[in-house]
């Protein structure tokens, strides 16, 4: 399998992951806002997701552009921002 | 196509002749979920007026087969012929507004990220297409479930139903077989190789809960 070395396309990809990460562990994901301690919670789920990605994604791109880190803001807690927390 | 009124009452709910009355209430909530007004599932590819007409036929149905009486009077009208004719599962009750055929052109494909130039070294040659790699598909194409639902205007919740082959939980196979072939294009992938592999999945899966269905009342 060819490894995506577009920085376009790895960023979709990790958006892409993470937002099932979302879709599948709603509930995690609002109580790890609210308690502030997100990360922490769904360790297994995003070493699994980041894994996934990382091997999608040529190594230099993956930490070039550190797409992955900026889909975790984006996406797991900018789209969290309505769950009451301590966070914000 | 088959006009729905052609279709009795228990092919609208896509349950068997000798359904319990557990069967048929779960076939009802899932055709009630599936039709219920502001649903995303298919509902843009229908007009109102349809959709309100099969509403009603869902709710005549239901009202029929779960009151014991009325379902023997009914059962007692039916022609025995008709009791065994076979759906067409190649044909949608309805006119689609939409061509989901094969050979339809793909206006959607363009409102999604990822496609254009997209390799097809991701391709799983000789792969069966399965919920697992509908999903791999869409991830390795950076498209979240969320853009194949505003694109094809299927529910985000029975998009997850395909892709985690939960059975159980989706429609009628008419209505997943477009479901299906709506998601496929929309993906980019070749609705004509995705969906005989996903159905052939969805009615081995339904035949067999089916047969246990019908084991577990003969110990009854």
């Amino acid at each position: 399998m060819e490894r995506i070395a577009d920085p376009a396309r790895a960023n979709r990809l990790a958006r892409a992951i993470l937002s099932d990460v979302m879709l599948y562990n709603a509930d995690k994901v609002r109580a790890g806002i609210e308690a502030d301690d997100v990360f922490e919670r769904l360790r297994p789920e995003l070493e699994e997701a980041r894994a996934f990605y990382e091997e999608r994604v040529e190594p230099d791109v993956a930490k070039r552009t550190n797409a992955w880190g900026r889909a975790l803001v984006d996406v797991l807690v900018y789209r969290s921002r309505w769950v009451r927390s301590r966070i914000w | 196509m088959r006009d729905p009124g052609s279709l009795d009452h228990y092919e609208l709910l896509d349950v068997a002749r000798d359904a319990s009355p557990e069967e048929i209430e779960r076939a009802y909530r899932i055709a009630s979920a599936t039709w219920a007004e502001g649903s995303l599932a298919t509902y843009s590819l229908f007009g109102d007026e349809e959709v309100g007409a099969l509403r009603e036929r869902i709710e005549h149905a239901f009202r029929v087969l779960s009151d014991a009486d009325a379902r023997a009077a009914y059962d007692s009208g039916l022609a025995p012929a008709e009791a065994s004719e076979p759906r067409d599962a190649d044909e949608l009750p309805f006119d689609l507004d939409i061509d989901l055929s094969p050979e339809a052109p793909e206006p959607r494909a363009e409102a999604l990220p990822a496609l254009a130039g997209f390799e097809e070294s991701f391709e799983e040659e000789g792969v069966p297409y399965d919920g697992q790699r509908l999903r791999r598909n869409r991830l390795q194409r950076g498209v979240e479930l969320d853009q194949i639902a505003r694109v094809t205007k299927i529910s985000p919740t029975n998009l997850r139903f395909i892709e985690d082959e939960n059975f159980e939980m989706l429609p009628a196979g008419v209505y997943v077989r477009g479901f299906v072939t709506a998601y496929a294009r929309a993906l980019g992938l070749d609705p004509a190789r995705v969906a005989p592999d996903y159905m052939e999945r969805l009615e081995e899966a339904r035949v067999e809960s089916a047969r246990q269905g019908s084991g577990r009342r003969a110990r009854r």
